[in-house]
């Protein structure tokens, strides 16, 4: 089959945009509908919980319709003709698809389009922390509610979807040799679920806001304004997005692999999506439950998490955290497999180590799953403090194989410091940040002092945004001849790695001593006595959201004007570089067969 | 072992003296000396855990950001063709990296982690301590001295010297009591009682020092950020006359550690 060029000139933008708006358009008659339903039958307000709730899902079945999924899947359920067309060019992107290529589009301009809106939002607070007093905002109502959308953002609709989502969709079948996801019709509809999810998140504000920050702590979140409720509903949603993402993703390594490839040569990205994949599948229905229960807190209301009937609020904290932890490693792991894809690469030097990448992965993949009370250490669940100090404390060990591997590798390489290996470096740079200051958190006696301070947002923001952020566009620029067929800007990439870095640095870095100091955590209005910090750090974050739009514009603007790419510019060994760049429909002209390592070089080829 | 890379390991191992030692013996200290004094014997504890952490983790730290440096640095290449074998590790590096994790990480557990905790925890063993009901809700905090008859007081008053058990609760939502100069913090917990020691080891007050107050630590809606109590440790004598002012009764409890 033909490659097909993108074309962003000659399709109209209705045309292009076609099934997208029908699905925005039915989406909102939906949600008209189930909420007037309630109205109706309830005599409800519309806009409380029960009719936000029932308008919602009425709202993602039009959504979901209307993006294609009538034609494409519903209609031949029932014997009647269909003629869907999956599109072709540009166009493909704003509708139903099933090649997991175009799905691994979608997902990363859903998430760039979440991340541009939730660090619009940062802006916006950092604007009101420039003076101590409240004078950007009218109501700390308003500086809360942003919190909680871009941290909920960031979180369930970047850091778990942007890498996961967008290279595991693209790569992982790549990777392997295969054509395919094993259910493309579940992987198709999957991305679906991301945009109303972060269209919930970012509508709270409107409706009230969700109060209670990203982690939801009840009893606060199952109560105040209705805004709340969509929190629940949008962190929902864009957790069964995760979750047929990481079926597809398991499925894809059991069954599409290349003959030859065993699992002792699977590419270390495809082992970091694997062990990622089974923490989803092990973990988000645990977080769907809970907000399951939050809904009902809210609506029916039961009483899960209300004390006064019996409810236990930390039972909340429990149940977020068991998949909070290990999602922080759904996160960070993908990252880190991408760091040494790119190393041996950029190296031209066999990877030392595999077998420890591999164990690292996986040995923190399982104790992910034992640390989470350390997110609750100032509860007074006193007979916890020793056991979960020790479970975090361990995860250091397997988290250090990837230094240790990475470090070994780059040690006697003949390093190409392109874009991509210069965005890995500093993403080890900033994660290793992360990580140190990780000790302080893990140890109980100096967290009771660091815990809910401007020390714990630095921390989780050097090792999201330094670690996973980084990585990501590491990873936007070495995949990027293949998934555009276009080469980058190499210069305007390397300018905007080194601004972000630098701004990034001193951005976060103060928050630390911030915290020392006595700032805590979300709050629109502080002490007079923090005031010089906090200046520093807002002047630092906006120039750190100019870096993120310089990325963008070297991205956007090499997709339509870059040079073409070839199949393979960095001679890399990995399958998806023996295809061409844009890959055809079904990925490889003939099934590739695997003789050896990917990660050898200076020696006879693979 | 060639000879080239007898020199590499040598350049390598030199920085890692300069800069351990700069480090250690330079860094650690400076940031050390300028942490924020701490008023309370609790917090202590607190700050004995951040400073011996703060040696490993700044140095290792440095180090290996200082190792990746001197590779990128070392090994780049004008783009011509590849950098050799490699792809293995040496067992000896491999057992030294685990070996040297796993040591440092058990340590940390034993100490600062296990026996910080059995410090923090002396005090709840203190004989007599004076008791302080502190209730937390949206959005303001009140402070009860049962012992000495006084209810509902606006202010934090504490005896320097004296070991307070305080007593935290939540009407509503959940709060966290929090004193950045005492350091450690809890929780208040609707539906639970939660329970922190401070022995207060300096005087002072919320005028002098702002890190002296009491703050919400954790986020319990509109009112968060203005959850704040004034306070103010004073000697024993200070603070009896306090309690008399607002009422209350002289207490056995503060009368025998008078003697």
């Amino acid at each position: 089959m033909a490659v097909e060029p993108v074309r962003f000139a000659r399709a109209s933008f209705f045309d292009t945009t076609a099934y997208l708006l029908r699905a925005f358009f039915w989406g909102g008659i939906g949600f008209l509908l189930g909420s007037g339903l309630v109205a109706l039958a309830f005599g409800q307000s519309p806009y409380g919980d029960l009719g936000l709730t029932v308008g919602y899902l009425f709202g993602l079945v039009g959504w979901i319709l209307g993006g294609g999924a009538l034609e494409a899947w519903v209609k031949p359920w029932f014997g009647l003709p269909s003629d869907y067309d999956e599109g072709t060019g540009i166009a493909r992107y704003f509708r139903f698809n099933t090649d997991h290529k175009v799905i691994g589009i979608q997902y990363l301009w859903a998430s760039a389009f979440a991340f541009a809106l939730a660090g619009g939002m940062a802006m916006l607070m950092r604007a009101e922390l420039i003076s101590p007093a409240l004078d950007f905002f009218s109501s700390p109502q308003t500086y809360n509610s942003l919190v909680a959308v871009h941290g909920s953002l960031m979180i369930f609709a970047v850091a778990v979807v942007a890498i996961v989502g967008g290279f595991g969709n693209y790569f992982v079948p790549l990777m392997v040799g295969g054509d395919d996801m094993p259910f493309p019709y579940v992987n198709g509809l999957s991305w679906w679920f991301v945009i109303p999810g972060v269209l919930a998140l970012a509508l709270s504000p409107i409706l009230g806001g969700s109060e209670a920050g990203w982690t939801g702590y009840a009893p606060l979140s199952i109560q105040g304004p209705s805004g709340g409720v969509l929190y629940f509903l949008g962190a929902y949603t864009l957790g069964i997005s995760s979750l047929l993402t990481a079926v597809n993703v398991i499925g894809t390594v059991l069954f599409k692999r290349a003959p030859g490839l065993t699992l002792s040569r699977l590419p270390l990205f495809v082992w970091g999506m694997v062990a990622t994949s089974f923490l989803n599948l092990l973990w988000v229905p645990v977080i769907g439950t809970a907000m399951l229960m939050g809904i009902f807190d809210r609506v029916v209301p039961t009483g899960f998490f209300r004390p006064e009937v019996g409810g236990i609020p930390l039972v909340w904290q429990d149940l977020f955290w068991l998949f909070g932890h290990p999602e922080v490693y759904i996160i960070i792991l993908t990252a880190w497999a991408i760091w040494l894809e790119v190393l041996p690469v950029f190296g031209r030097r066999s990877l030392a180590g595999y077998g420890w990448a591999v164990g690292g992965f996986l040995g923190v993949a399982f104790l992910s799953s034992v640390v989470w009370t350390h997110h609750m250490f100032t509860t007074g669940l006193s007979d916890r403090l020793i056991p979960f100090m020790s479970t975090t404390e361990l995860i250091s060990i397997p988290t250090g194989f990837v230094f240790m591997v990475a470090l070994a590798t780059l040690w006697r390489a003949r390093i190409r410091l392109a874009a991509p290996m210069l965005l890995v470096l500093m993403s080890m740079v900033n994660f290793l940040m992360g990580g140190t200051t990780g000790i302080f958190l893990a140890d109980v006696p100096s967290d009771l002092m660091l815990q809910d301070t401007y020390f714990v947002v630095a921390h989780f923001h050097y090792t999201i945004i330094g670690g996973m952020v980084f990585t990501w566009l590491a990873g936007l620029y070495y995949w990027f001849p293949k998934f555009a067929g276009k080469m980058y800007d190499e210069s305007l990439a390397k300018l905007a790695a080194w601004w972000v870095f630098i701004a990034f640095n001193l951005t976060f870095f103060p928050m630390h001593i911030a915290g020392i100091e006595g700032m805590n955590r979300r709050i629109a209005e502080y002490l007079p006595y923090l005031e010089g910090i906090n200046t520093w750090i807002s002047v630092w974050a906006f120039l750190l959201g100019v870096g993120f739009f310089l990325h963008l514009v070297n991205l956007v603007y090499s997709w339509i004007w870059g040079e073409k790419a070839p199949a393979n510019p960095w001679g890399g060994k990995t399958l998806e570089w023996q295809t061409s760049s844009p890959p055809p429909h079904h990925n490889f002209e003939a099934t590739p067969v695997v003789r050896g390592s990917f990660y050898r070089y200076g020696e006879e080829e693979a | 072992m060639d000879r080239r890379q007898a020199r590499d390991w040598r350049n390598l191992a030199l920085l890692w003296v300069v800069f351990g030692a700069f480090s250690s013996l330079v860094l650690v200290p400076w940031m050390i000396r300028n942490y924020p004094p701490v008023y309370a014997l609790e917090g202590e504890v607190s700050d004995e855990a951040v400073f011996f952490l703060l040696y490993f983790a700044v140095t290792g730290f440095v180090l290996i950001v200082v190792s990746l440096v001197y590779m990128v640095a070392r090994f780049r290449s004008g783009g011509e063709d590849d950098g050799g074998v490699g792809g293995r590790v040496h067992p000896l590096y491999v057992g030294l990296w685990v070996a040297i994790s796993a040591l440092l990480n058990v340590t940390f557990v034993i100490y600062p982690g296990v026996y910080g905790l059995k410090e923090i925890a002396k005090s709840a063993a203190v004989k007599d301590p004076l008791v302080v009901e502190v209730t937390a809700l949206q959005w303001g905090w009140k402070f009860s001295y049962p012992q000495l008859g006084l209810t509902d007081q606006e202010e934090l008053v504490l005896p320097r010297g004296k070991t307070a058990k305080i007593v935290v609760r939540s009407r509503d939502v959940l709060h966290s009591f929090w004193v950045p100069a005492f350091r450690i913090k809890v929780d208040a917990v609707p539906g639970t009682t939660n329970v922190l020691y401070i022995t207060p080891t300096e005087e002072g007050s919320s005028e002098e020092d702002p890190r002296i107050r009491v703050q919400c630590a954790e986020l319990c809606g509109v009112g968060h950020a203005w959850m704040r109590a004034p306070v103010r440790v004073v000697s024993e004598a200070a603070f009896l006359a306090w309690v008399e002012a607002q009422g209350g009764r002289r207490a056995q409890v503060l009368a025998r550690e008078g003697e």
